[in-house]
């Protein structure tokens, strides 16, 4: 049987969204020709 | 509904690995980043020549008296063999010449390369392709997340505006686990001395034929063309126009860097321009800036042959048979060598003994 879910802490969920915002946010100064050119040669 | 994060535990440990995972090139710094050398093995081969640039930096040993640096228009369009057998001669000794290139341009990573060497070895002379057109935007190289790392050329970051520093910071990040990996197990060189050269000619680009077409081979013995002419004397020299699309911000701030680290390292510096296959016909040399003053080097010179003078013995439909696209093939990269070593070795010349070039 699973475990009872509990609800997290708001503080703790609004760090993780402020760090997902950061993360989204850097992608954004990432040239998109680097994603794309990479991508193409299978360079990661 | 399944909750997304669904205690306590699950958010910590989510945020753990997203601060990690964002932080990681500062905490790599922190603890210690792997050998340099390491980065280079870190790129992959397709990308360009850097099994043999590796070796170039940090194996070989010994002053280089000509380094050549720029992108995979340098690659294919100079014999670096060449030049080096027609100094030895001129000198009556050995020489050593060397070349440094990654694919796709940016001075950032023409910085990259130059520094490296600088730091290992005494280099006489700097010689650098600069960006053409087809350098398009004005962010970090295309490679950049494999060799930019945290900490590293602190100096020559600081005075980017923050838009650049975070593309950048951007770029570690996303390079970061990757090179996380040489702490469980370094990169591997490639060792077979061959395979290095054979991966640094990039020859299998030699006998190819324009945009897939059948391959001609053609003469390869460049016009007379007076070695005078291949200098530019200003920004108004009529054999080259210095007057393209500027550079954007951040490449004109690694312009400036990559003057700032011949200065530091007391070396001479030039720029030579490599004709693309859209020059066909052109009667002067298209150049993006005024590059002297773009590094803040007035004096160093730019060398340049304009295709219709490089190919003024060549019909007009046949000059497409010496590239295979904006590069050359065998054919451009031999005709090219020809014509512009004179120039090299005339400017080798100057820079030793502090004479004229011409």
């Amino acid at each position: 049987m699973a475990a009872p879910l509990s609800k997290p802490n708001p503080l703790l969920v609004g760090v993780l969204f402020v760090l997902c915002v950061a993360a989204i946010t850097l992608t954004l100064f990432i040239t998109p020709d680097s994603l794309s050119v990479n991508l193409v040669y299978q360079a990661f | 509904m399944f909750p997304a994060i669904w205690s306590n535990r699950h958010a910590v440990a989510l945020i753990v690995v997203v601060a990690t995972l964002l932080s990681l090139p500062v905490l790599m710094s922190v603890a210690g980043l792997p050998p340099r050398d390491r980065v280079y093995s870190g790129i992959r081969v397709e990308t360009g020549t850097v099994p043999l640039d590796e070796q170039q930096v940090f194996e070989e040993k010994g002053p280089v008296d000509i380094l050549f640096v720029g992108s995979s228009l340098l690659v294919r369009g100079l014999d670096v063999n060449y030049v080096e057998q027609q100094l030895s001669a001129q000198l009556g000794r050995p020489a050593k010449v060397s070349r440094l290139a990654l694919k796709w341009q940016g001075l950032d990573m023409q910085y990259m390369l130059m520094h490296d060497l600088l730091e290992h070895r005494k280099v006489g002379m700097v010689v650098m392709n600069m960006p053409t057109l087809a350098l398009i935007g004005d962010s970090p190289h295309i490679q950049a997340y494999r060799w930019m790392r945290w900490g590293e050329f602190p100096r020559s970051t600081t005075a980017l505006p923050f838009r650049d520093r975070m593309a950048i910071y951007g770029a570690e990040v996303l390079g970061a686990p990757r090179q996380l990996v040489n702490y469980l197990r370094p990169n591997r060189l490639v060792e077979n001395p061959q395979l290095v050269r054979t991966l640094g000619s990039q020859s299998e680009y030699g006998a190819v034929g324009y945009y897939g077409g059948p391959f001609v081979n053609e003469p390869r013995t460049p016009p007379a063309i007076p070695v005078d002419s291949i200098f530019s004397h200003g920004e108004s020299d009529p054999n080259f126009d210095f007057h393209g699309l500027a550079l954007g911000p951040y490449h004109q701030h690694w312009a400036r860097e990559i003057g700032n680290l011949a200065n530091q390292y007391h070396v001479s510096f030039a720029m030579m321009h490599i004709p693309e296959d859209t020059e066909k016909g052109m009667t002067t040399v298209p150049e993006r800036m005024y590059w002297p003053e773009a590094i803040g080097i007035p004096s160093a010179p730019v060398l340049g042959i304009p295709a219709a003078t490089l190919f003024r013995d060549t019909l007009p439909a046949e000059v497409d048979n010496y590239y295979y696209d904006q590069h050359f093939n065998d054919n451009g990269r031999e005709l090219f060598t020809r014509a512009i070593t004179p120039a090299l070795l005339a400017l080798y010349e100057k820079e030793a003994h502090g004479g004229s070039p011409q």
